[in-house]
């Protein structure tokens, strides 16, 4: 078996398999980590969210994230202008961050759409098949 | 009994124990040290301090009196630690290839790292390629600077321009900082101490016994300036101060285990934190804020690293401004000529025969002969080997090789440097002072009122002795048993009396000024009265060197002076075949010292600019004044004296043309008379030998 779109990288970075264990964990992982993007866009498409809403939602879902992974992956699709916030003061202390799309985001997340339908038919057509 | 404190984080105030506190503070400061790759690395950590003093906020408010330290570890492991988050980590990012290629950390290429700079970020580039202390680097470095005539800076230079810049993780271990908790001067001492885990007393008297022993054993002791500038003392004192600029000083908890050498994680930070003589410093949380918002040795001279980067453009930032990218690819062009010139000067040397000339006439010791090849060998071929291995693995597909073949191939390159650094110093000396020698004095005095200088050998030109150098060079030629160069300087002067006088000078630079007037005297030039006349004075094409005087910036001046009222003539062969000045003597000589390199220096000379076949008679001043008789029959227009060598035979020819076609056969008919006669006499002499 093969890890799949992240070991890429490494395979052009430096031509050696031994960064690329082939182990459960991490080819689980490695599958997770694929599809966090996906969904942290899904999930704020469906409306304005504040990161721990997300966490939450992540978690509901079985997905587990932790914000301390989440916070950077956010800074960087916002930086990416995938996202836009605005600050909403909360009945306790200070404003908190909402997260919503932006225009690029949106077509962003149509193209991981269409990846992600075309992945799940052509895995489910292929394990079904065998 | 546990002591409360009350800190702002996020924007709320949290009430908190002072051990938990001190747990949180290590947690940020590994996230900062996590991050600081990251672009947006504060609105980050901003984000996560919200995120923690919410958590803790919803705590007090369930009716908490304070944070506690197991409030702090549950709120830690929900938002996960840095251990977490590498396993975590985010693929990489929709942006570029390079972006993805410096998410991998796996990747052991020798980068300049941007995260810990202090110029270029090359030592400590160079410190995670090997893994081991930026500190010992740029203790190198400075040695190589400040001890091998600036040569650190240079090479700096150089790899600051070729070495690629990426934010890299960089050396996770012992590190040497500067111990500022105990400290006499700058903690230097202390911080070396701790290192290597001695008591720092221990190594102040390291430092300090070259002035103890000076104190102690020489009996200038009083003498401020004999000890304080006793080579030991001042190098010492110099590897102190040295020490002082590159090693940080140990601020954080951080980084005052690493001095210790204990692993860094982050409970061992709790323990760190929590032990007591940190606790203390803890308390003035202001300067620490302050100190600690700057991450780990990223703040120091990083200023002054952006300036140059941004200035210069080198710092490999794709988006930088047009000129950045002009002046990167004009870096990167001279670097490629650098390289390409490199290779061709190996080539040239270990196949053209320049190493046997070189060695033969330069390099006169084995010593110097050993270094020439060591600076050779490993300063051009270290490069073209490495080079050639790249190729190769990159052809192939290979792997990359280990990591320790890389830095003894490094070390070795260095090491030419070195060589090349002890081999100019050698020879400098060689070329240090400068003798000279009169070698030949003649007297002439011709019957006619003329003396005619001419050069009748044939010129000196370049016998393409060496494969890769071709063509007509004239004034110079070399093999391995000698080299002749054609410069010869003619000086024209007043005589004091009514004889002509030749003199020959010849200079040569040397080791002593024994040694440049032995090589002064070795050098073969002559001039003659040309056989058979009495007014030609016969100059040799050039003068020649052999490796036993070996080339030392050799010099001959012929000085010629005229009775007032008699005539000179230059033939035509003298411009033609020797390359040099004509002057007027110089008024005054000086000799200009340098330290002990001394350089002869003619001042105020006056050139001469003659006419090929036009007489100059001598003034009472001293000056050549042309004069050209018009009433002359004599139209001479060409006058030559050669000598031909055949093979087995040589014989003279003269040949002059006159005005009428009467003139010239008598005086035709009268020169080929001359030249059997001199045919004779030198059969005569060759018989006699």
């Amino acid at each position: 078996m093969y890890c799949i779109v992240p070991c890429a990288d490494y395979i052009f970075a430096t031509s050696s398999s031994k960064h690329c264990p082939m182990n459960i964990d991490n080819t689980q992982s490695q599958m997770r980590k694929g599809i966090h993007e996906f969904c942290i866009l899904s999930i704020i498409r469906n409306g304005e969210a504040y990161p721990s809403d997300i966490v939450e939602k992540m978690r509901d879902a079985n997905l587990s994230i932790l914000e301390g992974t989440l916070y950077p992956l956010l800074t960087r699709l916002k930086n990416a202008g995938m996202l836009s916030y605005r600050w909403v003061e909360s009945s306790s202390g200070p404003p908190r961050k909402y997260f919503s799309l932006t225009e690029t985001g949106e077509a962003f997340y149509q193209e991981l759409f269409t990846t992600w339908q075309e992945l799940s038919t052509a895995v489910n057509h292929l394990t079904q098949a065998s | 009994m546990e002591k409360i404190i009350s800190i702002n984080l996020g924007g709320r105030i949290i009430a908190i124990e002072d051990a938990a506190y001190n747990s949180l503070k290590a947690y940020f400061e590994s996230l900062r040290n996590y991050f600081a790759n990251e672009e947006s690395r504060d609105e980050i950590i901003n984000d996560i301090e919200s995120r923690v003093s919410e958590l803790m906020d919803g705590r007090l408010k369930k009716g908490a009196s304070a944070i506690t330290q197991e409030d702090v570890e549950e709120i830690i492991n929900s938002i996960g630690r840095v251990e977490d988050f590498a396993a975590q980590e985010e693929a990489p990012q929709p942006a570029s290839q390079e972006q993805a290629h410096s998410n991998a950390k796996t990747d052991r290429r020798f980068y300049r790292d941007s995260n810990d700079k202090i110029l270029g970020g090359v030592c400590s580039g160079l410190a995670a390629y090997m893994n081991i202390d930026p500190a010992l680097v740029r203790i190198v470095f400075a040695i190589l600077t400040l001890g091998g005539w600036g040569f650190g800076v240079l090479l700096y230079l150089l790899l600051w321009i070729f070495v690629p810049n990426r934010p890299l993780e960089g050396y996770r271990g012992r590190r040497l900082f500067r111990n500022m908790e105990d400290k006499w001067l700058g903690g230097v001492a202390s911080g070396i101490g701790a290192y290597l885990g001695q008591p720092a007393w221990i190594m102040r008297i390291v430092f300090i016994s070259p002035i103890l022993l000076s104190m102690f054993s020489g009996g200038h002791w009083w003498l401020f300036g004999s000890f304080f500038f006793g080579s030991l003392t001042g190098t010492f004192l110099l590897i102190y101060i040295v020490l002082w600029v590159v090693l940080p000083p140990a601020r954080s908890s951080f980084e005052k285990m690493e001095m210790r050498g204990e692993k860094v994680d982050l409970n061992s930070i709790r323990q760190g934190v929590a032990s007591s003589d940190l606790k203390a410093r803890v308390r003035h949380w202001k300067d620490e804020a302050s100190d600690s918002a700057k991450t780990f040795m990223n703040t120091r001279g990083k200023a002054f690293g952006k300036e140059v980067s941004e200035a210069v453009g080198v710092a490999g930032s794709r988006s930088g401004p047009v000129i950045g990218r002009i002046l990167h690819a004009v870096f990167t062009t001279i670097g490629i000529a650098i390289a390409f010139a490199l290779f061709i000067t190996l080539m040239i040397y270990a196949f053209g025969g320049i190493a046997d000339l070189v060695n033969g006439y330069l390099l006169q010791t084995p010593r110097m002969r050993f270094l020439g090849w060591c600076t050779v060998l490993l300063l051009l071929g270290i490069p073209l080997i490495e080079i050639v291995i790249r190729l190769v693995r990159r052809s192939m597909n290979m792997k990359r090789g280990s990591r320790i073949l890389g830095t003894i191939f490094l070390l070795l390159w260095l090491s030419g440097f070195v060589c090349a650094f002890m081999l100019a110093d050698d020879i400098k000396d060689q070329f240090m002072l400068s003798n000279t020698t009169t070698a030949q004095e003649l007297s002439i005095q011709p019957r006619g009122e003329t003396l005619t200088v001419a050069v009748p050998d044939a010129p000196v030109t370049y016998g393409n002795s060496l494969p890769w150098l071709h063509g007509n060079i004239e004034g110079w030629d070399v093999t391995n048993d000698s080299m002749k160069i054609a410069y010869v300087n003619i000086r024209t002067g007043l005589s004091p009396d009514s004889l002509y006088h030749v003199q020959v000078v010849q200079e040569s630079r040397g080791s002593s000024m024994a040694d440049a007037r032995k090589r002064a005297t070795q050098m073969k030039y002559h001039v003659e009265i040309f056989p058979g006349t009495d007014s030609i004075l016969a100059l040799a094409n050039g003068y020649t060197i052999t490796p036993a005087e070996g080339f030392r910036a050799q010099r001959v001046t012929v000085t010629i002076q005229v009775p007032a009222g008699k005539k000179i003539r230059f033939d035509e062969s003298v411009d033609e075949k020797l390359f040099g000045i004509t002057s007027y003597p110089a008024a005054t000589t000086e000799r200009i010292q340098f330290g002990k390199w001394s350089v002869r220096w003619d001042d105020n000379y006056e050139s001469v600019d003659w006419e090929s076949n036009v007489s100059y008679i001598m003034s009472a001043d001293g000056h050549l004044v042309n004069a050209q008789a018009p009433t002359d029959t004599l139209k001479a227009t060409r006058h030559s004296v050669h000598r031909r060598y055949g093979p087995g035979t040589w014989r003279y020819e003269m040949r002059e043309e006159y005005g009428t076609d009467a003139d010239a056969s008598r005086k035709a008919d009268s020169l080929d008379m001359e030249i059997d006669r001199l045919e004779a006499q030198k059969e005569v002499l060759e018989n006699d030998d």
